[in-house]
């Protein structure tokens, strides 16, 4: 399940999570991007998109 | 002459999501590593994408192809800093930005490791952004730029 925002507005995002974003603010993160579509088009914001916490500075490829 | 119907895009550097807003503010912008991500959509849904000069391909993580519920086509090979993987080859539809200044490219090749538990986000790599735009890295002033093509 995804981990939504608790009564501080912190959403805990783990590294390597996929995580739903509005601008620069996280709304939404979880290993499997498959549970943020539900979130993503209920939002029908062009500004929320999805994105990866990528943490290793190490080049992918 | 430029390539026709394409835009020009400036994007920022960005620090990871889990530390973005707090670098903001922060003093030593330089404690936390910067990376040109890039706002794309695949199959109309928009992601936040590493512009990696360094791929051949696009590269889609598996969960996200799975997500997209992406036809995997055969396998291929390919080649990593790391070693070799095997991937799936693909198609799906690109645009690069977002909002009036989106550039539709149309249905491209792309690549799918086979291994879901990769920790990479989407690659942007050289074909078809870098056929089709002139792309300079300026990491020092923290900012990056694709410029449609000039014949």
């Amino acid at each position: 399940m995804s981990k939504k925002k608790n009564k501080e507005h912190q959403v805990d995002v783990r590294p390597n999570d996929w995580v739903l974003m509005r601008g620069d603010e996280v709304i939404a993160s979880d290993p499997d991007p498959k549970n943020l579509m539900r979130q993503y088009h209920s939002l029908k914001d062009s500004n929320v998109y999805i994105t990866k916490n990528i943490t290793d500075t190490h080049l992918f490829f | 002459m430029q390539e026709q119907g394409l835009h020009k895009h400036t994007y920022p550097y960005k620090y990871p999501v889990g530390v973005r807003r707090e670098m903001k503010h922060a003093e030593d912008k330089d404690s936390m590593p910067i990376q040109p991500l890039m706002p794309i959509r695949l199959s109309g849904i928009a992601f936040e994408a590493l512009l990696d000069s360094g791929a051949t391909h696009i590269l889609i993580p598996r969960r996200i192809a799975n997500m997209l519920e992406l036809k995997l086509g055969d396998m291929s090979e390919g080649t990593s800093a790391s070693g070799r993987f095997p991937q799936f080859n693909t198609n799906v539809n690109l645009s690069v930005g977002i909002g009036p200044k989106c550039d539709e490219m149309g249905t491209v090749e792309a690549t799918v490791p086979e291994n879901e538990n990769l920790d990479i986000p989407i690659l942007i790599g050289q074909e078809p952004v870098f056929e089709r735009y002139k792309v300079t890295f300026e990491r020092y002033k923290h900012k990056f730029q694709l410029v449609p093509k000039e014949d």
